[in-house]
């Protein structure tokens, strides 16, 4: 089976489930299910996203502007977590925001976002805005540093700190948007606009690669549609019961005390401490034994592996139902025989974003007479710089609260996490395309999944979301597991 | 001169499939790379493949990965960027 087959892509429009689904009856079902599903996910918004799924099947050829008309109604709904940090913020200088602050905030982003696109299109050669995606983040950046460190009246600097806040989810959504500038399938403005902020959610990696790319995946007829309406629902289907068994997971391992679903119906919990737990032991002198911390890492790891699973799948899934033939963003990572290929396959909209904003540019200028040299360093800018660079611009609380450059080098570890990263996965790369696993002899596949997952079990040590702790704490872990 | 490009580019997409253990047909108009048949790594070697046989400058133009979608969309992309 080829990876496409295996995506689910080339399944049999025969089938008569698709039939079905082509029929009023099957396509209001189809409907309902969705809405069962998300609202058993704990969906909020489940009975906005299967009114606007109906939209666009009701009409199929404003599928793009209905899909933007809905994410302009979610844009003033979700509200971006940085906002509370602002208000705190705003609290803290004895400043008044009024009511509409949010929502003028928001406006001002977008209009900063629509008036950079245009001008980056119209004026593509001009000095500054040869590279619009440098330039952007360029600014934004700045924008940090001003907002940090100059004597900014109180109200001013809010305000500010409001602005980039709100620019802060649309920033990857806005790469996209400049790298694909001269396509032809490219959307107008304010449908683009609409389209950053899509109803079947996103964090701040736009699922499914941005706005021009949703031109390019959309279905074709009536025919495509019934056949990705029901791979939708596969998927919804498939993400239901992974939450369930994550739930178990959660009950089982961590008693209900970690984040995400609990099973508090469990009699009894193995009681494993979360690897944030583990750290703080570690610091206050308690290691535990080697087999904890070991257990430790391994249970984190699948949390972690549920954790990107889940949201993931259910955010296709309603994708999927809107007429959208997007690949999953999670597909197998345990089949994996190696680094690179588990980096492909666990996060991949993540990765597309990296390809296409830090590996690509990379690629295409250094060490063109030099093919290995120039593959390592376009993965290492990608997996490495580029993840680093993502993950400093989303923890904007820890930019705002610290300032641009303390907040640097309170991501040291982070830093680390993405040097390794890079490095492995670069060397990976080097190494050759993954054979398919069942093409390895027994001991051999079970020896290569287990240095992936070990690998990656390992350096999940560094990707600790608490940024206060330091590097040193890390590092002891990592030498505790193999020092008893 | 068309053919000769889009038949050379047809059987380094053709060859980059078959590596892959992916011995199905396709058309030169076929979205190989939104259709998951192609992925990132194999538009690097198509980048190097179309820089060494065709002597295009990617770094000299607004890059853009959706040329290397299908046989037709590389083809007409090279047949505007190669030099002479």
């Amino acid at each position: 089976m080829t990876a496409a087959a295996g995506l689910g892509l080339r399944a049999s429009p025969d089938s008569p489930l698709v039939g079905f689904l082509r029929t009023s009856t099957g396509r209001v079902l189809a409907l309902a299910a969705m809405a069962a599903l998300l609202r058993i996910n704990g969906q909020p918004l489940w009975l906005e996203a299967t009114v606007a799924v109906a939209a666009t099947t009701l009409w199929p050829r404003r599928r793009r502007r209905v899909t933007a008309l809905a994410g302009a109604f979610w844009l003033v709904h979700r509200v971006p977590g940085g906002w509370n940090h602002v208000e705190v913020m705003a609290q803290a200088r004895h400043v008044v925001l009024p009511g509409w602050f949010r929502v003028a905030s928001l406006v001002e982003a977008m209009a900063c976002i629509g008036a950079y696109t245009w001008l980056c299109g119209r004026h593509p050669r001009a000095p500054l805005l040869r590279r619009p995606v440098a330039a952007f983040v360029a600014l934004y950046v700045g924008g940090c540093a001003v907002a940090a460190y100059s004597p900014l009246a109180p109200t001013l600097g809010v305000w500010l700190w409001g602005l980039l806040f709100g620019l802060a989810p649309f920033l990857w959504f806005t790469a996209y948007s400049l790298v694909h500038q001269g396509d032809a399938k490219r959307p107008p403005t304010l449908v683009r606009l609409g389209l950053y902020s899509p109803f079947w959610g996103s964090s701040y990696t736009p699922y499914p690669k941005g706005d021009t790319n949703l031109a390019k995946i959309e279905v074709k007829d009536a025919d495509e549609l019934a056949l990705w309406q029901l791979k939708g629902l596969r998927l919804l289907v498939w993400a239901t019961v992974l939450a369930a068994l994550w739930n178990l997971f959660n009950g089982l391992f961590y008693g209900g005390q970690g984040s995400g679903y609990a099973a508090t119906w469990l009699p009894r919990s193995l009681g494993v401490p979360t690897l944030g737990q583990a750290l703080s032991a570690l610091q206050a002198g308690r290691p535990g034994t080697l087999a904890t911390r070991w257990l430790v890492l391994l249970v984190n790891f699948v949390w972690s592996l549920f954790a990107i699973a889940v949201p993931g799948h259910l955010m296709i899934g309603v994708c999927r139902m809107a007429g959208y033939k997007a690949l999953r963003n999670t597909y197998r990572p345990l089949s994996s025989t190696t680094i690179a290929d588990f980096y492909n396959r666990v996060y991949f909209y993540f990765k597309e974003l990296l390809a296409e904003i830090f590996f690509f540019p990379t690629y295409l200028r250094w060490f063109k007479t030099r093919p290995r040299l120039r593959l390592f360093v376009a993965t290492l800018a990608a997996a490495g710089f580029g993840n680093f660079v993502y993950h400093y611009l989303r923890d904007l609380k820890v930019v705002a609260e610290l300032g641009p450059w303390r907040a640097a080098v309170a991501f040291r570890t982070y830093a680390l996490y993405s040097a390794i990263l890079g490095v492995a996965v670069a060397s990976s790369q080097l190494m050759g395309r993954a054979k398919p696993s069942r093409a390895l002899p027994p001991l051999r596949r079970l020896f290569a999944h287990s240095r992936v997952v070990v690998f990656y079990a390992v350096i999940l040590i560094f990707n600790d979301p608490d940024r206060s702790l330091d590097l040193a704490v890390y590092l002891r872990y990592l030498t505790h597991l193999v020092v008893p | 001169m068309l053919d000769g490009r889009t038949d050379a580019i047809r059987a380094f997409v053709s060859r980059l499939l078959v590596d892959k253990g992916d011995s199905e047909p396709f058309r030169d108009g076929e979205e190989l790379v939104t259709g998951a048949r192609l992925d990132s790594l194999d538009v690097t070697k198509m980048i190097a493949f179309v820089e060494q046989s065709f002597g295009v400058d990617f770094a000299a133009l607004d890059f853009d990965q959706g040329v290397f979608d299908s046989v037709d969309a590389l083809s007409a992309f090279v047949a505007a960027s190669a030099p002479g």
